[in-house]
């Protein structure tokens, strides 16, 4: 084949792709951002130019800046204690021991539902009225707090929604970082005389951190567009559990302000950006570790 | 004087698998104690046990006079270097050297734990490499370490499971000289596991061969390699291998059944008694002439040859200087050194 020809293949294959990248990404991205220096809404046409004026209103905006507290602290809070649960729950199930099999496939179960049939799910139990925890919690004589209503409650709610179904992901991502590491490295340290906290801190946390910090960014970024959980339990405009996603849902599809809802997603798209690339960061630099 | 290590009737199966079936050895203050085996003779189940790292299903375990089958690896103060090198990855040389002595009970003074890492270091000419992360090293100094990791600690014991096997050919010559002359230099007792006769040879006091679950013999790397005591343990040691022939008594020789007379047998043995006899190849001479053996081929070797015979339908090989006369095709007469063949009588081959 000449190179001309190869050249030709080369283009004819890669332009497909690239054209719908084109059609898909980067068109919306870049209308996007005209959108965001107008006053656009969702009916009724005429957008004129205002220059900064969305940005200004995001950053001075009250409910902006709650709905990115909530959703860092969603974050922080729901990926970190998953990681905390799943490890744990992976170092109970590395030994061996009857129904094992069975242990991880039901674990598996809430991977498998879709976010948005779990928040409903979730609601129905955790309703204040008729759910079925407070039925459980009145036969047993304890209090029947409203766990979505309650307006200091429900983000915790929606929390402990997030952390059951994404915990046992955390757990099998662990445990096999935990089942990678050669058993005679412990027999060595067990000769070695070294403690048990010796051993987790020295030998199995620094073995198996690359695969968690691999884990942590992945949920990290899920969590960050956390809106399927809050829809189906609260609904996106309420402020005690508003987040980004579910605020830019607001803003365009129920107040049609397309121009200020642009502006808010440029922004969180910066935030994103800049998080991804500190983690990527983190990554090639565990890989670079590995290889010299 | 009381041996420090002492195995009376050790026994392991895994399932319906009998690794090792009834193991007794001792092991003295100052000894290099080699035990050989082919792969899956148990070997690495008697160091396991040994070092508590495994439970035997029978047996007793004693270590400077007490009893260690309770005991936990921890407590029976030994070092282990694996087959694997399991190095701790995430440290640094340095780190891997000081781990075992900043273990909880120890309580060493900083400067202690220095002057033993220095120390080790040196003996294993391993300082450049001190601060470099365990993972960045090649496998002969991954070895390197794992040695000097055991020796910081001045264990009582040393057991070392075949060390050297994952190492290339050179890599493993080199170390070999240089840990038996460390062996000598800190006079400890170490256990070494291998299936290499060379290791066995060139680093024991004392060969402990190991088959069928069993110590089959025990003794000098002289006495094993002379005086094996049956074809198992003959055809371990030594290599070329050694030449194993059936023979029966006949007219005052030890003959095959095709009527090749190897060798002369002793007065006293019985016409007809059948027995294994064992030959090395360098104690099998050649000379010219018709003496109803062929040269099927020759192998140079460098300093030797060796020569493979058919000798009345028996394949026999010779050990003889290289640049010899016998070609292939050629008819030779072989004489076998009676005096230095061995007879195993009523073993069956």
């Amino acid at each position: 084949m000449t190179y001309r020809n190869e050249r030709g293949l080369t283009w004819g294959l890669v332009t497909p792709a690239l054209l719908l990248l084109v059609l898909f990404n980067v068109f919306p991205l870049l209308y996007n951002l005209a959108l965001s220096f107008t006053n656009a809404e969702l009916v009724g046409d005429g957008a004129r130019f205002v220059g900064g004026a969305n940005y200004a209103r995001v950053f001075s905006d009250p409910l902006y800046s709650g709905a990115l507290r909530r959703t860092a602290l969603f974050v922080c809070c729901a990926v970190g204690l998953e990681l905390v649960l799943g490890f744990a729950f992976a170092l109970a199930l590395k030994r061996e021991f009857r129904g094992k099999a069975l242990v991880l496939t039901l674990a598996l179960v809430p991977m498998m539902l879709s976010p948005a049939v779990m928040g409903l799910y979730w609601g129905l139990i955790l309703n204040g009225n008729y759910g079925v925890l407070n039925q459980v919690l009145g036969e047993l004589g304890l209090a029947q707090p409203q766990w979505l209503t309650d307006r200091g409650l429900k983000f915790w709610s929606i929390l402990l929604i997030d952390v059951w179904m994404w915990t046992p992901f955390m757990a099998l991502v662990s445990l096999a970082g935990l089942q990678s590491i050669p058993p005679h490295i412990y027999e060595a340290a067990e000769i070695d005389r070294a403690g048990a906290w010796t051993v987790f801190r020295r030998i199995t946390l620094p073995l198996v951190a690359p695969l968690l910090g691999l884990a942590v960014l992945l949920r990290a970024t899920d969590a960050l567009k956390q809106f399927d959980l809050v829809m189906a339990t609260t609904g996106p405009n309420d402020g005690a559990t508003q987040t980004l996603s579910t605020l830019l849902y607001q803003v365009v599809f129920r107040d049609g302000k397309v121009g200020l809802g642009s502006a808010y997603a440029c922004v969180v798209l910066v935030v994103v950006i800049a998080l991804a690339t500190v983690f990527t960061r983190y990554l090639d630099r565990l890989k670079g570790a590995e290889a010299r | 004087m009381k041996p420090l290590l002492a195995i009376r009737g050790l026994a392991k199966s895994y399932g319906a698998v009998a690794a090792l079936r009834g193991v007794d050895l001792d092991v003295g203050e100052r000894e290099f104690l080699v035990v050989l085996g082919a792969t899956g003779s148990g070997k690495t189940t008697l160091l396991r046990s040994i070092a508590g790292l495994l439970a035997p299903d029978a047996g007793t375990i004693e270590l400077g006079g007490r009893a260690a089958n309770a005991l936990s690896p921890a407590e029976r103060d030994i070092a282990y270097v694996f087959q694997n090198f399991s190095l701790y990855p995430s440290m640094t040389v340095r780190e891997n050297l000081a781990f075992p002595l900043r273990a909880p009970g120890r309580r060493l003074e900083p400067a202690v734990v220095d002057e033993r890492v220095a120390r080790a270091a040196g003996l294993l000419r391993i300082e450049r490499l001190l601060e470099r992360p365990a993972r960045r090293l090649s496998g002969g100094e991954m070895q390197r370490v794992a040695i000097g990791r055991a020796i910081v600690r001045e264990p009582r014991l040393f057991l070392m499971d075949e060390p050297l096997s994952n190492l290339d050919a050179k890599l493993r010559e080199e170390l070999r000289v240089e840990l038996a002359g460390l062996a000598r230099e800190l006079g400890a007792p170490v256990v070494w596991v291998t299936h290499d006769h060379a290791e066995a040879l060139s680093l024991a006091d004392r060969v402990a061969v190991l088959g069928d679950g069993r110590i089959l013999q025990s003794g000098t790397p002289r006495e094993v390699y002379e005086r094996p005591a049956d074809a198992r343990v003959g055809r371990l040691v030594g290599f070329p291998p050694i030449n194993v022939l059936a023979v029966a008594a006949r007219d005052g020789w030890w003959s095959t059944d095709s009527g090749a007379r190897i060798a002369p047998c002793a007065p006293d043995v019985p016409g007809g008694a059948r027995a294994e006899l064992g030959v090395r190849p360098e104690h099998v001479a050649l000379t010219g002439g018709d003496g109803g053996a062929r040269v099927k081929a020759v192998e140079a070797l460098g300093p030797a040859a060796l020569v493979v015979l058919d000798w009345c339908g028996s394949e026999v090989r010779a050990l003889v200087e290289a640049g010899g006369p016998q070609r292939a095709g050629d008819s030779v007469a072989p004489r076998v050194d009676a005096a230095l063949a061995c007879v195993w009588r009523n073993q069956p081959l």
